[in-house]
């Protein structure tokens, strides 16, 4: 990759968040936010990908952002209110400008902006009424004005020179009341600086009075010019010799686009602000300051995630070596050699490396309610879309590959789960429906949840289609839940499916599969006539994990902590089998299934009596509580989880592997994949025959 | 100096019969250490072991290529190869040398039914020391071909 494509897609990646930041702020404005900080952000975000999409060449991106952010600055600077029908307006104008990125990248064709890009002119000229508002009358500003002056609205976009582009100066002037009276005629400078080839961009003119206040002896207007870059700063200062110290003169280096006139304070660097006269400070020149944006925002790095990963991979070995240390010295030599430090500074790293890798979830929310939006267009329903938990944090791995999941969830949700605004009138629901978003984190897990408040899933429908696909054999008796696992089942796809929205291959069960490779699992709640629930458990951490050591025929076994109640030495009887392979533990007067992990891992020669072995109660979220048959437990310590599909590919009942301080490899159980597996449903046994 | 198109060939036993792999795909050799078996997979992977913190299946090759179970033996070791991107352990009765070969002394695998069609890149004759006077014919593999780290069933 030659280094213009690395700054390219470092140039990518900035829109990516930027798109992003502008949405969460428009979505923000949507909801009623329109402080000034949100209206900002926005304008920030779409300033950004304006300049490097001109650094890029990406014209056409350019020429729309640009539009956008002209409108955006309209409303940061006041003079345009963010009512509803305007914010709706730059959602859409948003939705231009992620595809117009998505065609910079070359993902997509260049999309047509055409009526966008009028709509954004229009509104520029209205002052932000949007369609249904422009027919209004202004507001009378200016209804004391004796005179009943009428201001003009000049287009200055006409008087920008289009081809002129690159860096320019940006200077400001604003001659007090003393420059008049001292000869200063502010008319002169202008010519002056004209004679260097700058050229007026702007006029001030918000300190102006009505005529009847005006006094001719005043100075109220502002003149902002633009000059070639080419010229010296002190050529420039030179211009303003005869004017007064109390006049205001900025020379500013810009970037960019000569229509850049309004957006120096956001993005610009203001290299420095200088008043005439004697106190004049020796300004630094141009160039170098303006690799120094002066942002708010705290500072941060970029770094490849491959290089996070290689650290936190050498993390986890530290975490290995450690436990090898632990191992081999007598507690009183642990002490001798300082040991309990070095074990909490490496705790302390390892949470440092860990922390890096997390992420708000909302980079993965971000992208929805644009998806909703068209959505709504596509179906015809109105939904709205509440999201909660969105700066849940989350493993940056989550965010990847959560992303196909959701999208499939949420077209699900829309399209089968929300019902028409006929039958919601019918269901005496409102008729607008409502996706309800939502991440929490719960112990040692991340909870993301879609709901919708639609239909549920239409059970006997599925059946059906399952029982046609041969999924399930005809006749077998279903629980509700059971039926509601087949939308799941590999190669189910309901007749309805196929429709622009939701069928595009991606089915239940590659959601499914891809949040089990996260170590996670998906479970479906749904009420007839009332909706349904769709909730992704995710680890919190897919690299460490609170285990208990086991040993079962000679090796070493993983649990994870976070599943394991208690552990039970059975007492003669009190395992009793109810059919061959079935047993049951009488505990507290209740009876926990059982299930012999030397069965599962099929080392049924080295099996244990019982009374020798140890019930350890875990809970499953697939079965509820079960007992799993162990030999002993040996440990309890934190391990680095290794994957097995590295170099190998995933095993059902395996979350993966770990080094243990010897050296050795102990497998980690999947519980509820093994409690699933030495189950009875059909479905799992067909599951484990393979 | 060896001829820039010379292949080195790393050539092993399996029971009586020679076979050799590429040089380029070696990582290392290493010694015979029981690996943590595996549930649910194939009888020739043997389990997972510890490559420098890197957790890699351990194939018994004589199974995976259709003849008996290896009998792990004091000479047995393991060669770690990379197939792909993944890497992998091969259980192998011995390891006899490296030898460096001509490629136009490699003849191509006749047409005849096996087990894993493809595995077997081309044969080599080859006369080494103790070999004797006919020397020995060496299979050369390609180990990738045999799919070991790729799932066979995904019905599950």
């Amino acid at each position: 990759m030659s280094e213009m494509d690395d700054i390219q897609a470092i140039f990518f990646e900035e829109c990516a968040e930027g798109l992003a930041a502008a949405e969460a702020g428009l979505s923000a404005m949507a909801e009623g936010d329109t402080s000034d900080s949100t209206i900002a952000a926005v304008f920030r975000a779409v300033h950004s990908i304006k300049g490097g999409s001109g650094a890029f060449g990406h014209a056409a991106l350019m020429a729309f952002s640009h539009r956008f952010e002209n409108v955006l600055d309209e409303v940061r600077a006041g003079r345009m209110t963010p009512t509803k029908p305007l914010v709706q307006q730059l959602l859409r104008a948003f939705d231009i400008l992620s595809d117009h990125v998505l065609a910079a990248r070359g993902e997509a064709a260049v999309p047509d902006d055409g009526p966008m890009r009028d709509e954004l002119e229009r509104l520029l000229a209205d002052g932000g009424m949007t369609g249904d508002e422009a027919q209004e009358p202004p507001a009378p500003v200016l209804a004391d004005d004796p005179f009943g002056f009428e201001p003009v609205v000049v287009a200055l976009d006409d008087l920008d020179d289009p081809t002129a582009s690159g860096e320019s100066w940006s200077v400001t002037f604003r001659p007090s009341r003393a420059a008049l009276a001292n000869g200063g005629e502010p008319l002169l400078v202008v010519r002056e600086l004209e004679r260097l080839g700058g050229r007026v961009i702007a006029v001030e003119t918000e300190r102006l009075p009505t005529l009847d206040a005006l006094d001719p002896a005043d100075a109220y207007l502002a003149w902002r010019l633009e000059l070639p870059a080419a010229l010296h700063e002190d050529e420039l200062r030179e211009c303003f010799d005869f004017m007064p110290p109390d006049s205001m003169v900025e020379i500013v280096r810009a970037s960019a686009h000569p229509d850049e006139r309004d957006d120096a304070p956001a993005a610009e660097i203001r290299v420095d602000a200088v008043t005439v006269g004697p106190a004049q400070t020796s300004a630094p020149a141009g160039g170098p300051a303006e690799k120094a944006p002066a942002r708010l925002e705290p500072m941060s790095v970029r770094v490849d995630l491959a290089r996070l990963d290689h650290l936190l991979n050498l993390v986890g070995e530290l975490v290995i070596r450690n436990s090898v240390l632990a191992d081999r010295l007598a507690p009183a030599d642990q002490e001798k050699v300082e040991l309990p430090q070095l074990l909490r500074l490496t705790r302390q790293i390892q949470d440092g490396v860990m922390g890096l890798r997390a992420q708000p979830i909302a980079q993965a929310f971000n992208r929805v309610p644009r998806m909703l939006r068209d959505l709504e267009t596509g179906t015809g329903k109105a939904i709205r879309l509440e999201v909660s938990g969105e700066q849940t944090e989350v493993d940056k791995r989550v965010i990847e590959r959560i992303g196909d999941p959701l999208t499939h969830m949420i077209r699900n949700a829309a399209d089968h789960g929300i019902e028409s605004a006929e039958r919601r009138r019918a269901a005496g629901k409102p008729d607008q429906g409502t996706i309800l978003l939502s991440a929490e984190q719960k112990g040692g897990r991340i909870i993301v949840k879609v709901a919708d408040d639609g239909g549920g899933i239409d059970r006997p429908r599925v059946l059906a289609k399952a029982i046609d696909k041969g999924i399930v054999a005809p006749g077998a008796e279903f629980s509700d839940e059971e039926i509601d696992q087949l939308i799941c089942a590999p190669g189910f796809s309901t007749a309805e499916t196929i429709s622009n929205i939701s069928g595009r291959g991606v089915g239940m069960d590659v959601v499914r599969s891809n949040i089990e490779q996260l170590g996670g699992r998906v479970e479906i709640s749904s009420v007839p006539g009332q909706g349904t629930c769709f909730t992704m458990i995710l680890p919190l951490t897919l690299a460490i994990l609170d285990g208990m050591v086991v040993r079962l025929g000679g090796h070493r076994y993983v649990l994870p902590l976070g599943s394991v109640i208690e552990s039970v030495q059975p007492e003669p009887g009190q395992l009793q089998e109810l059919s061959p392979g079935a047993e049951v533990l009488e505990l507290r007067g209740s009876f926990l299934p059982v299930r012999r992990l030397t069965r599962f891992f099929n080392l049924r020669g080295e099996e244990r009596a019982p009374e020798d072995s140890l019930v350890i109660v875990v809970e499953s979220d697939s079965a509820g509580t079960v007992g799993l048959m162990v030999d002993t437990i040996e440990d309890r310590r934190e391990v680095v989880i290794k994957s097995l599909d590295q170099n190998l590919y995933p095993v059902r009942g395996l979350g993966g592997a770990t080094v243990l301080g010897d050296g050795s490899i102990a497998l980690i159980l999947d519980i509820d994949a093994i409690v699933a597996a030495t189950g009875v449903t059909p479905r799992t046994q067909k599951g484990m025959a393979a | 100096m060896s001829d820039i198109s010379e292949r080195k060939i790393v050539t092993f036993s399996l029971g009586e019969k020679m076979f050799g792999i590429d040089m380029s795909v070696l990582i290392e050799i290493r010694e015979w250490e029981a690996p943590t078996p595996l549930p649910g997979v194939p009888m020739f992977i043997r389990g997972v072991a510890n490559l420098r913190g890197t957790v890699i299946p351990i194939v018994d090759l004589s199974e995976r290529l259709g003849w008996q179970k290896t009998q792990v033996h004091g000479r047995s070791c393991i060669l770690v190869v990379t197939l792909g991107d993944k890497q992998a352990g091969f259980l192998v009765d011995e390891v006899n040398d490296i030898v460096s070969i001509d490629p136009a002394q490699i003849q191509p695998a006749p047409e005849i039914e096996i087990a894993e069609p493809g595995v077997i890149a081309g044969l080599i004759h080859l006369v080494t020391r103790g070999s004797g006077e006919q020397g020995t014919m060496v299979s050369l593999l390609d180990l990738d071909v045999l799919g070991v780290t790729r799932q066979l069933d995904l019905a599950a």
